[in-house]
């Protein structure tokens, strides 16, 4: 690994271009220091940002509201999501077509008005009523919960364990419910909240990783694959080490003082290239031996092995770069 | 023998969700466009915030604070720091991603100025091991003139401290730039396709401070015509996995 000139910056790009002057004003592209224009509404801007909003919890910037979508006094059959900011709904998905539960009491408020665009008459009704209120809009109901209000309330109304976080201010089963149908958009990973201040909106996700089920001990039996790749003898460190798959997932055994018996076991499991300090695991009570995966190999085998990391190099690393600041 | 291994093997694999399977990236993401009056307004900062929020959340278990716009207050900003950071463990990675406004020696949040010592002294209190720190605005340079005048030649007491990574739009004497045309500025746009994996070198699936590095450097540098050159430093190993890719 590299270390760092502690007098200079580590990377700083082509060092033979004379930096520009803090004066100059780039000619063909617009910069931070300058007036810029409020964000355009541009379909492949305004395509973006319903694509951006899923994670967004208020009705502003990027921010995709669930809007119940009414005939007249009928009950809404159906939720399109919309994009807060267009000049026009946007019916991207029909969400579900279910039929409310719940009778509704429409409170239209009157500020949002059919001069106004749908973004400035959301932000209106949402301003004076909150979240559950409605407003009429170009002859159609809309509702002004947003996407994540709206996805809280049908946890609440299911029963389900709520997350903390921030909520309407009422509970769901009193709340006029013109939103009573399940918006069925399938979200792209589950999300939770984790309250921290009542003013930051905190979230948890995981990602798609199928892999990580392969990593489920529920997943080993006497039926996984095991395959004992080779084992050999360090001469010159007078250590024995073995490398093995299970099912896939390579690991070492590593026999420190070459007494036969082997001392750890250590896998990447997450696949970063290093082996973590909770990547390894004294086994030196199991009794696992050379003997036990078949003795030495016969030709000494390309284990893969270029360096074995031992307990002290994991917890203190001889190539710690130098240190600019200690403040962090 | 079979029943013994298949005990040491069990044993491994539970370690494995115990503590490696389990590392999380915490993200404070901050983007202020729309700052008070029309004067200083910007067009893409939340756009790039909100974009380096979903490169995380599609490869990696994430912890994430989204401030945009007036959500973005400095004294916001600092709490979300300390609190989503506190529950950070030492291996997993807390990063601190900032568009809008900079000025030498720190950024505008939407209602005031917030220096970069305090953002370092914000993070300074999470226990995590590895910490990184992505700032695209004018003069974001500054940041580095600031550390090393107070700090030169100081080293950490503790040599099991932070790997710490800071990587900066521009140098600080440069400005930051952004095209109407284009959803997110110079530096986020390529910040967020090096994390996507167009930085993965050697496609061993991690993306290292050096390949992120080589190819933002590279690609906003082409791309601004010379005229913006991302800077990385702090402590840290050239190997050091920014984001795992799978």
């Amino acid at each position: 690994m590299n270390t760092i000139d502690n007098e200079a910056t580590q990377f700083d790009g082509n060092a033979t271009v004379q930096p520009q002057s803090a004066s100059a004003t780039p000619t063909n592209a617009p910069t931070k220091a300058q007036t810029q224009a409020k964000p355009s509404t541009d379909k492949a801007t305004i395509a973006k940002r319903v694509g951006l909003g899923v994670a967004g919890a208020a009705a502003g910037v990027g921010a995709a509201a669930v809007i119940s979508h009414y005939a007249d006094d009928d009950a809404p059959d159906a939720i399109a999501q919309v994009d807060v900011d267009s000049e026009t709904p946007v019916e991207a998905e029909v969400i579900a077509d279910e039929a409310p539960e719940v009778e509704v009491d429409v409170n239209v408020a009157p500020v949002a008005s059919d001069d106004m665009t749908f973004a400035e008459a959301f932000s209106a009704a949402r301003q004076a009523q909150g979240p559950g209120g409605t407003f009429e809009w170009h002859g159609q109901v809309y509702g002004t919960y947003t996407e994540d209000e709206w996805a809280r309330i049908q946890a609440q109304q299911a029963g389900q364990s709520a997350p903390q976080g921030h909520y309407a201010s009422q509970p769901a089963q009193t709340q006029p419910a013109p939103h009573a149908q399940a918006p069925q958009q399938p979200q792209p990973q589950p999300q939770q909240e984790v309250a921290v201040d009542d003013d930051i909106h905190v979230v948890e996700t995981e990602p798609d990783t199928p892999a990580a089920s392969s990593h489920s001990p529920f997943a080993m039996s006497e039926d996984s694959e095991v395959e004992v790749i080779g084992v050999m003898h360090n001469d010159e460190l007078d250590t024995n080490v073995a490398s093995i798959t299970v099912d896939g997932q390579e690991a070492i055994l590593v026999d420190i003082d070459g007494d036969m018996q082997f001392d750890y076991i250590q896998a990447d499991f997450n696949g970063d290239g290093m082996i973590a300090s909770n990547e390894i695991s004294a086994i030196d009570d199991q009794g696992l031996t050379v003997a036990d995966l078949g003795g030495f190999s016969d030709a000494t085998p390309d284990l893969g092995i270029s360096d074995i990391a031992t307990v002290d190099d994991i917890d203190n690393p001889s190539d710690n770069p130098a240190q600019y600041f200690d403040e962090i | 023998m079979k029943s013994n291994f298949f005990r040491i093997l069990l044993l491994l694999f539970v370690l494995s969700l115990s503590g490696a399977a389990a590392a999380r990236t915490y993200l404070v993401a901050v983007g202020v466009a729309d700052y008070p009056g029309s004067d200083m307004d910007l067009t893409l900062p939340a756009n790039d915030a909100a974009s380096v929020v979903e490169v995380y959340k599609a490869k990696q278990s994430l912890t994430h604070v989204l401030l945009t716009n007036s959500e973005a207050t400095a004294d916001r900003i600092t709490r979300a720091i300390k609190q989503v950071f506190a529950k950070a463990n030492e291996d997993d990675i807390v990063v601190f991603f900032f568009s809008g406004h900079g000025y030498n020696g720190g950024f505008l949040a939407y209602d005031s100025r917030i220096s970069y010592k305090q953002v370092r002294e914000a993070m300074a209190q999470s226990k995590c091991r590895n910490k990184m720190m992505f700032i695209d605005a004018c003069h974001a340079g500054g940041v580095r003139e600031e550390a090393t005048t107070a700090h030169t030649n100081r080293v950490s007491s503790d040599m099991r401290g932070a790997n710490v990574m800071i990587f900066l739009s521009s140098r600080d004497d440069e400005y930051s730039l952004e095209s109407p045309s284009m959803s997110c500025g110079f530096f986020t746009t390529y910040l967020c396709r090096a994390l996507q994996g167009s930085a993965d070198e050697n496609s061993d699936g991690v993306v290292t401070a050096r390949e992120l590095f080589k190819y933002v450097n590279g690609g906003v540098a082409d791309f601004s015509g010379d005229r913006q050159h991302p800077v990385m430093w702090g402590r840290f190993s050239n190997d050091m996995p920014v984001i795992k890719l799978k």
